[in-house]
C-alpha cells in the first residue's frame, strides 16, 4: 500500500480505496487499493492513460460514487457514514465540480448556472456576493446573460468553475477541465484553478494537459487502477 | 438487409429502456384505439346482426286480441304481404322459480305464445326452440342472465285455473326491444295453445294479439302500412311498428350510449394519434447526434428518416398490435353486457378488419412520425448536430428561482414535445369532463324533472272528481289534464311520434322545454315540436306535421316552434288538446301536479295517498328509467376513469421522457449537491406546467371542440348540459394535479437511484 500526502491535516484523504464494476466472472477492479490524501492549499494532479482509473477516482473522492471498499473523508467527514441525502448537502456545501464537458444546464443562463448551487443551499445573498466576485475574477461579465449555447468553450468551462467555487468548497476537483479548451483558454483555467489553490483550497485534478500538470504541488500516476 | 433496417434494429436492441418508454406510449394508444373500435363496431352493428339472425319482419303490428279468421283474410288480401305469423301475448303473468332450485325468484312476465312453424323475429342464443310439448319455454337472455337461470331449470308460472309448470330449454333474444331488467318485464315465449289454453284470458276462437309481417317490396312499404291501417278497421288498441320505427325505439334507448362512444372514439383517436407522433419524435430527437454521425459518413436524409421510420414501425407493430388486442379485451365484455341489455349481438369475432386497419393505419402513421422529425433533423448542419443538437435555443428568463422553477423552464425549453404531451392528456382530461358532466346532468334529471323543463312532478291517473281533489290537496300550486297519444306520420307511416296536449292555455304552465327556435304555441292547432321529430321530418316553424293517431284520426297541426326534447329521440309534438281530442277523442288522460315552491314532492304524494289518489314521479329521461339511468351512468364513469387513468399513464410517460433527456440536468442538479427533494421538485415543475396546460387546453377543447361535437352528436339529448361545471373542473384539477406531483415523485425516485457517475457518463 502507498499513500500520498500527509492524512492528518488533508482536506481529502483515501484509504485502500477499491472500486469494481461487474459480478462473477465479468467483475472488473477499475481501482484497487489507492489511498492518498490532498491538504488544504494544495493541488495535486493524477496522471495516466485511459482506462487507467483517473476519473473514477475522482468521483470517489468527490462522493458521486461509493468504494466497493475502503474509506473517503472529506474535511473531517468520512462519506461512507453519510445517507445519500446528507451526502447531497455536504456536496453542496464542500466539494465543487469542474467537467471536462462542461456539463452546464443548457436552459439557463451563464449567471443562473453559477448561481445555481447557492440557489438549492437557500444561501441567495451570500451566493450572489460570491459569484458576482467570481464573474468579475473570471472575466465572465460580457457573456454572463448568455445561454451555453452561446458561449465559446472556454467561457463554458469558466462558467462551470465558477459554479464550482460559488459555494467557497475547500475542496475543489476536476476531471480534465482544459480537455476541450485552446491553448489560450486553457492557460486561463489554470490560472483561476491556481487562484482557487492559492485561496487556500485543497485542488485534485485529473489531466493529459502537461501544463496543468507543471503546476501541481503534486503529480500521482495510476496504471491500472493502481498508484505507481 | 439494407444497412438502414440493420441500424434500426440494433438501436432496437441498444437501448432498452428507450425502446420501452416508445412502445410503452405506442401500446397505450394502441389500447386506446382498440377500445374506440371494438365498442363502435360492437354498438353500431348490434341491431343489424341481431335482426338479420333472428329475421325479424319488416312490420310489427298489435293490438286487442282478434280471432285469427277475422284477421287472416284481410292480410292475405295485401298484395305485398309475402308472409305474417301471429302470436297471442298475456301480460303481467306472475312467474317463479322453484325452491328446490335454489334461491326462490318471484315476478311478472310477457308471455308470448308462438305458432311452432313460424317462430319469425325470434333468435334462439342457447338450448334449442320449443318442440310443441306443453310443459316447455323458451325465456327471454336478460331473464336468464339475471336471474341465473339454467337450462332444464324449472318456472312456475300462474295460469288461468292454476299453477303451470314448465321447463326452460332454450334462452332468446328478440331484437325489437329493450333487454330485461331494462325493460321492465321480461319475456318468455310458450306454444300457442299453452298460452290460449292455460294463461291468456282472452276470449273467441283462435284470438291473437300481434302480428310479424314480411313483405315482398320494401320500396312499397309506406302503401302496406296505409292498406294495413285500413284493414284495421275494428280492431282496438292497434300500434304498428316497422324496422326503421324499432330502430328508432333502440336507438332511443341506446344513442345516448351509442353517440358518447363516437365522441369518446373521435377523442380518444386524436389523443391516440399525438400520442403516437409524440412517442415518435422523442426517440428521434435523443438522437440528433448520431443522425449528426450517419450524415457525417455520407448516409442520405431520405435513408436517415427511412431508417428511423422502420425503428420505430418495428416496435410499433408490437406495441400498437398489443394494445389493440388490450384495449378491445378490456372493453368487450363491458360492450357485451351492453348489447345484451338492448337485446343485440356482438360482432361473430373480437377482432376484426376495422382493428386491423386501425392498427396498420397507427403503425403506419407511427413510421411517419418519426421519419418527419428524422428529415427535417437531417437537414441541420452536420456540425450542429454533432456538437449537440438536442441543446436547444429557448428564451431568456428572468431569475433562476427555485428547482421547480427550473423544472418548468425544462418542460417549456422544448415547446413542440410539451405541445404533444400536453394534446395527448388534455384529450383524456377533457373526456373525463365530458363524461363527469353528463353523469352529473343524466342524475340530476333523474331526480329532477324540472331541469328537462318538466313542471310538474306527479302524474295522477284521471277520473271523474279527480282533478278538483288534486287542486285542493294542500301544497299542489296547479293541476291539469295531460294527454298523450302515440301517432304516426301521415307520409311515412314508418316514422312514429308521440303528442302531448295540456287543457287549453295550460301547456307553458305544466311544460317548458328550451324553445330552439320559432315561438311557444297559443292555440288550436298550433304545436312545438321536438328537435328529432323536426329534424327526421324535415320540418321547420310554419309548416303542417299531419299525424295519423293510433286510433284512426287524423291530427293536423302548424309548426310554431321547434324545443328541446330529451324523451322518445325528441319525436314529440305538444299540441292543443282540443285538437288532439277532435282527432282522437278516447286519448289517455292524466293529472299534471304541480307542487307549491317548497313543498317536496314525496308529501304532496302522501297527501294524494291518503285521499286514495295514487300518483306517480315524473321524470326519467327514458321510459325505462332509474335502472337504465344508472347503466349509463355508471359506463360513463368507468370510460372516466379509463381516460383518467390514461392521462395519469401518459403524464408518467411525459416526465420520464423529460427525465431521460434531461437525465443530464438532474445529474448536475445532484453532482451540485441537489438531493432527492430537488429532483422531486425539478420533476414535480415540469409536471405542473404539463398538467396545468393540459388542464387550460382541456377546458378550451371542451368549450370550442367536444361542446359542439357531443352537442351534435347527441343530437336530441342536446338538452343535456355538458358544460363545465365548477365541482367537476374543480375535482378534476385537483385529481390531474396530485397525479402530477405524484408522478413527478415516481420519475424523482427512479432517476434519483442512479448514481450521478452513471448519470453523466450516460451523456
Amino acid at each position: 500500500m502507498r499513500t500520498e500526502g500527509p492524512a492528518a491535516t488533508a482536506t481529502v484523504s483515501a484509504r485502500e480505496l477499491r472500486r469494481v464494476y461487474g459480478r462473477g466472472h465479468a467483475a472488473r477492479a477499475v481501482l484497487d487499493s489507492v489511498s492518498l490524501a490532498v491538504g488544504p492549499g494544495e493541488l495535486v494532479a493524477i496522471l495516466g492513460p485511459s482506462g487507467s482509473g483517473k476519473s473514477t477516482l475522482l468521483n470517489l473522492l468527490g462522493g458521486l460514487d461509493r468504494p466497493t471498499a475502503g474509506e473517503v473523508v472529506v474535511n473531517g467527514q468520512s462519506l461512507e457514514s453519510l445517507s445519500e441525502a446528507a451526502l447531497a448537502r455536504f456536496r453542496r456545501t464542500t466539494i465543487g465540480f469542474v467537467f471536462q464537458s462542461f456539463h452546464l444546464i443548457p436552459e439557463l443562463s451563464a449567471w443562473e448556472n453559477v448561481l445555481l448551487p447557492a440557489r438549492l443551499a437557500r444561501d441567495r445573498h451570500g451566493g450572489r456576493r460570491r459569484a458576482l466576485a467570481l464573474v468579475e475574477t473570471l472575466g465572465l461579465g460580457a457573456v454572463i446573460g448568455q445561454l451555453p449555447i452561446d458561449l465559446s468553450g472556454g467561457e463554458r468551462q469558466r462558467v462551470a468553475i465558477a459554479r464550482a467555487l460559488v459555494m467557497d468548497p475547500p475542496l475543489v476537483l476536476a476531471d480534465e477541465p482544459t480537455g476541450n479548451l485552446d491553448a489560450a483558454s486553457g492557460a486561463v483555467v489554470i490560472e483561476v484553478l491556481a487562484n482557487a489553490v492559492t485561496a487556500g483550497r485543497a485542488v485534485v485534478l485529473v489531466t493529459h494537459d502537461d501544463r496543468l500538470a507543471r503546476t501541481a504541488h503534486r503529480v500521482i500516476a495510476l496504471r491500472d487502477g493502481r498508484l505507481e | 438487409m439494407s444497412a438502414v433496417v440493420i441500424r434500426a434494429l440494433a438501436a432496437i436492441r441498444a437501448r432498452p429502456a428507450s425502446t420501452l418508454i416508445t412502445a410503452l406510449g405506442l401500446f397505450l394508444a394502441g389500447a386506446i384505439l382498440g377500445s374506440a373500435v371494438t365498442t363502435r363496431e360492437a354498438l353500431g352493428g348490434g341491431l343489424e346482426r341481431a335482426q338479420r339472425a333472428a329475421q325479424t319482419a319488416d312490420i310489427v303490428a298489435h293490438f286487442d286480441p282478434v280471432a285469427l279468421d277475422t284477421l287472416g283474410p284481410r292480410l292475405d288480401a295485401i298484395a305485398n304481404i309475402a308472409d305474417w305469423s301471429p302470436r297471442i301475448t298475456a301480460r303481467p303473468v306472475n312467474i317463479a322459480t322453484r325452491r328446490a332450485d335454489g334461491p326462490r325468484r318471484t315476478g311478472t312476465a310477457e308471455v308470448n305464445g308462438l305458432l311452432l312453424d313460424q317462430p319469425r323475429g325470434l333468435l334462439i342464443v342457447a338450448g334449442r326452440g320449443l318442440s310443441g310439448r306443453e310443459d316447455e319455454v323458451v325465456v327471454e337472455r336478460g331473464l336468464f342472465t339475471a336471474w341465473h337461470l339454467r337450462l332444464g331449470q324449472g318456472l312456475r308460472l300462474r295460469g288461468r285455473s292454476g299453477p303451470l309448470f314448465v321447463r326452460i330449454v332454450g334462452v332468446s333474444i328478440e331484437p325489437d326491444v329493450l333487454a330485461f331488467p331494462l325493460a321492465s318485464r321480461p319475456r318468455i315465449y310458450l306454444p300457442y295453445e299453452t298460452v290460449r289454453n292455460r294463461i291468456s284470458t282472452a276470449r273467441g276462437r283462435l284470438p291473437v294479439t300481434a302480428v310479424a309481417i314480411n313483405v315482398t317490396d320494401r320500396t312499397r312499404l309506406a302503401v302496406t302500412l296505409a292498406q294495413l291501417r285500413a284493414a284495421s278497421f275494428g280492431l282496438d288498441r292497434v300500434t304498428i311498428q316497422t324496422r326503421t320505427g324499432i330502430r328508432l325505439a333502440i336507438d332511443q334507448a341506446s344513442g345516448l350510449i351509442s353517440s358518447v362512444i363516437v365522441a369518446f372514439a373521435i377523442v380518444a383517436l386524436v389523443a391516440a394519434l399525438v400520442m403516437i407522433a409524440a412517442a415518435a419524435y422523442a426517440r428521434v430527437t435523443r438522437d440528433l447526434a448520431t443522425i449528426g454521425t450517419l450524415r457525417a459518413i455520407g448516409v442520405s436524409n431520405p435513408v436517415i428518416a427511412a431508417s428511423y421510420a422502420i425503428e420505430v414501425a418495428a416496435i410499433a407493430v408490437v406495441a400498437i398490435g398489443a394494445g389493440v388486442v388490450a384495449g378491445s379485451v378490456a372493453v368487450a365484455g363491458q360492450a357485451a353486457v351492453l348489447l345484451e341489455s338492448f337485446n343485440e349481438l356482438p360482432p361473430p369475432h373480437p377482432l376484426g378488419l376495422g382493428h386491423a386497419l386501425v392498427a396498420s393505419a397507427a403503425v403506419a402513421a407511427a413510421g411517419m412520425a418519426a421519419g418527419a422529425p428524422a428529415l427535417i433533423a437531417a437537414r441541420r448542419p452536420v456540425v450542429e448536430l454533432l456538437r449537440g443538437a438536442a441543446i436547444v435555443r429557448t428564451g431568456r428568463a428572468g431569475v433562476i428561482g427555485s428547482p421547480l422553477l427550473l423544472g418548468a423552464r425544462l418542460a417549456l425549453s422544448r415547446p413542440f414535445r410539451l405541445a404533444a404531451a400536453v394534446v395527448s392528456i388534455a384529450g383524456g382530461i377533457a373526456v373525463v369532463l365530458v363524461m363527469a358532466s353528463l353523469a352529473r346532468t343524466l342524475v340530476a334529471t333523474q331526480d329532477n324533472p324540472q331541469s328537462l323543463g318538466v313542471r310538474y312532478s306527479l302524474l295522477v291517473e284521471d277520473s271523474p272528481g279527480a282533478l278538483d281533489a288534486v287542486r285542493s290537496t294542500p301544497g299542489v300550486a296547479a293541476a291539469a289534464i295531460r294527454y298523450e297519444a302515440l301517432a304516426v306520420n301521415a307520409y311515412d307511416l314508418g316514422q312514429p311520434l308521440r303528442i302531448v296536449a295540456f287543457d287549453a292555455g295550460r301547456s307553458g304552465v305544466f311544460d317548458g322545454r328550451p324553445l330552439l327556435s320559432g315561438r311557444r304555441s297559443l292555440g288550436p292547432g298550433e304545436a312545438e315540436v321536438g328537435e328529432g321529430l323536426a329534424s327526421s321530418l324535415g320540418l321547420a316553424e310554419g309548416q303542417m306535421l299531419i299525424a295519423a293517431a293510433e286510433g284512426g284520426g287524423e291530427v293536423r297541426l302548424r309548426i310554431v316552434g321547434v324545443v328541446r326534447e330529451p324523451t322518445n329521440d325528441g319525436r314529440v309534438a305538444y299540441a292543443d288538446a282540443t285538437t288532439l281530442l277532435a282527432a282522437q277523442p278516447g286519448t289517455a288522460a292524466q293529472i299534471a301536479v304541480r307542487p307549491t315552491a317548497g313543498t317536496s314532492p314525496e308529501i304532496v304524494k302522501e297527501r294524494l295517498a291518503a285521499q286514495g289518489i295514487t300518483a306517480v314521479p315524473t321524470g326519467g329521461l327514458v321510459p325505462s328509467g332509474a335502472s337504465f339511468v344508472a347503466a349509463v351512468v355508471a359506463l360513463l364513469r368507468a370510460v372516466a376513469a379509463v381516460n383518467g387513468a390514461g392521462s395519469v399513464a401518459l403524464t408518467l410517460l411525459a416526465l420520464v421522457v423529460l427525465a431521460r433527456e434531461r437525465s443530464e440536468t438532474v445529474a448536475i442538479v445532484r453532482a451540485i449537491g441537489g438531493s432527492r427533494r430537488h429532483v422531486a421538485m425539478l420533476l414535480g415543475g415540469a409536471g405542473l406546467v404539463l398538467m396545468t396546460l393540459a388542464l387550460v387546453t382541456a377546458v378550451v377543447a371542451q368549450w370550442l371542440l367536444l361542446d359542439p361535437i357531443i352537442e351534435r352528436l347527441l343530437g336530441t339529448y342536446g338538452v343535456l348540459d355538458v358544460s363545465l361545471d365548477g365541482r367537476d373542473l374543480a375535482l378534476t384539477a385537483v385529481g390531474a394535479m396530485l397525479a402530477a406531483i405524484a408522478s413527478s415523485l415516481a420519475v424523482a425516485l427512479r432517476y434519483s437511484r442512479i448514481t450521478v457517475r452513471r448519470a453523466l457518463h450516460a451523456e
